[in-house]
């Protein structure tokens, strides 16, 4: 018992570092921890992927700390994600309500840390929404740069890209020596059985392109490049089972997602924008970053695609310098 | 809730209408939620003495714990099950329970957005769970009235998100028999 007490007392982090606090709008109860070099004047708000996923496990990550010693980062829960609290109906499981909700978190940020400033940046889900979100009702006018990490933008041509990066693998996988010819073969039926499947509601593509390694380049190394301290986010965190907890489970609720096209939204952005994609990302193929780039309406001179070599879904999980490397020198130039 | 208090009154009903040896206990001790997270429980507990080796137990759980950063819980609950008693004074038992979890908000600060766009300090009220659990356990009653035990404890808060959130704690403490 006396040890148990020790170690709970002892520092952490994730108990003790930032400002750690929580908004409350339409039931849900949200987590933001704004964490970072205290003395920047710079701020990046992040949008975390899913959507279900969490921000707060952006923390435990090389590319993130490597931000943090230059930067101020903001790092937030969406409702039905991560360690978000409260007891909110079902009904508001719509990106229409996420965008929202990301207005409200701005704002509070905007509010309460006045004078810097501020850059938005969000990965996968997290680039469709702030794509969503900057595009509507003037947001853009509070950030000097939107960075775009593999972000989603338009479910159809998503869908169709995913596809086209997966077939394009398969024929090789299928000659190789030893090769699972049943699992391989599973997928190009998969695929004539369903020529268009939702890019949110259906699994099996993400599953496909995980085994083709299009989600993390190389696993092995890049936990090795970030390390997990397990026994820390278990027993010295704010971290509770509840980050388990995926609250997105329906495919009906899937399927609203499906159907988003963001691209109006992007010929009203303007402001400063990095896509940051990883080569070799199969979950949202590089094309959706041209797609992006050839859509916003920021001037060319102020719009920049980067592809990382032999990097997946996440660059700051795979390649975690060169993610550093990029993010400064866009967040430099326009900050 | 009603659920919980219906379960409540069967259970308490069924123990107290038992003409085998009853024995009261009240106990406390630490409450560790994923084991770090400090708490304090006390506890009453009413148990038949079915036989010598063999009783029926029906407890009531009060505490509270903090989880940094996440949320302080208060909770009640009432657990029911068997206790099998060795001669040497070790015994072991398993109780399933149904209860409540008041949460409320551990941060810095907790702000508040209104629907017209204004945000202002928000109340650290978090929920009221239904909190269903599942608790084995294992303790030594001393010669004389004293006992001292280890109580594991899985318990849920529902509802959370689309559905509901489990966590783990171990408890540690003492009774004493009335």
């Amino acid at each position: 018992m006396m040890a148990a007490l020790m170690v709970s007392c002892a520092e952490s982090e994730f108990l003790n570092e930032g400002d750690f606090f929580y908004l409350k709008y339409k039931g849900a109860d949200m987590p933001v921890w704004v964490k970072g070099n205290p003395n920047s004047d710079v701020m990046i708000i992040t949008l975390h992927g899913g959507p279900g996923d969490a921000g707060m496990s952006f923390t435990i990550n090389r590319g993130f700390e490597l931000l943090e010693k230059d930067y101020l980062m903001v790092y937030w829960d969406q409702r039905f994600s991560g360690m978000t609290q409260g007891h909110y109906d079902h009904s508001l499981m719509t990106p229409d309500q996420f965008i929202e909700d990301t207005e409200k978190i701005v704002d509070l940020v905007l509010q309460k840390y006045p004078g810097k400033s501020f850059f938005l940046m969000g990965h996968s889900w997290g680039g469709q929404l702030a794509a969503g979100y900057l595009g509507r009702n003037n947001h853009q006018d509070a950030f000097r740069g939107w960075i775009d990490l593999n972000g989603a933008i338009y479910g159809e041509l998503e869908s169709q890209l995913m596809k086209e990066w997966i077939l394009d693998r398969v024929p090789a996988k299928l000659v190789e020596p030893d090769s699972d010819i049943e699992f391989w073969q599973w997928i190009v039926d998969y695929y004539e059985e369903n020529p268009a499947p939702g890019n949110y509601s259906a699994y099996e593509p993400y599953f496909y392109v995980s085994a083709l390694r299009g989600d993390a380049y190389n696993w092995e190394e890049t936990l090795n490049v970030n390390p997990i301290p397990y026994n820390t986010l278990v027993f010295k965190s704010m971290f509770t089972f509840s980050y388990y907890v995926y609250g997105f489970g329906h495919q009906k609720d899937m399927e609203k997602w499906d159907v988003l096209d963001y691209t109006p939204e992007l010929g009203n952005i303007t402001i400063p924008s990095l896509m940051l994609w990883g080569a070799d990302d199969g979950v949202v193929p590089p094309g959706v970053a041209d797609y992006v780039y050839e859509n916003l309406a920021t001037a060319p001179t102020d719009k920049k695609v980067v592809k990382i070599p032999e990097c997946g879904h996440a660059p700051f999980w795979d390649q975690p310098e060169r993610f550093f490397e990029e993010v400064s020198l866009f967040v430099e130039n326009y900050k | 809730m009603k659920k919980f208090v219906i379960i409540t009154l069967v259970l308490v009903a069924a123990a107290m209408t038992s003409k085998a040896q009853t024995n009261i206990r009240l106990g406390g001790g630490y409450f560790g939620k994923t084991l770090t997270y400090p708490g304090v429980v006390l506890d009453v507990e009413l148990e038949e003495q079915v036989s010598e080796k063999q009783s029926m137990v029906l407890r009531m759980d009060l505490g509270y714990f903090v989880h940094k950063r996440a949320f302080h819980g208060l909770f009640m609950d009432v657990g029911y099950g068997f206790r099998r008693i060795f001669k040497s004074g070790l015994y072991l038992e398993q109780l399933i329970g149904v209860g409540g979890l008041q949460t409320f908000l551990n941060a810095d600060e907790v702000y508040e957005a209104g629907p017209d766009g204004t945000i202002k300090t928000g109340n650290r009220w978090g929920n009221l769970d239904f909190s269903p659990s599942f608790q084995p356990g294992v303790g030594f009653h001393f010669p004389g009235k004293s006992s001292v035990w280890i109580r594991p404890k899985l318990f849920w808060q529902i509802p959370h998100k689309t559905s509901s959130a489990y966590n783990v704690a171990l408890q540690v403490g003492y009774s004493v028999k009335l």
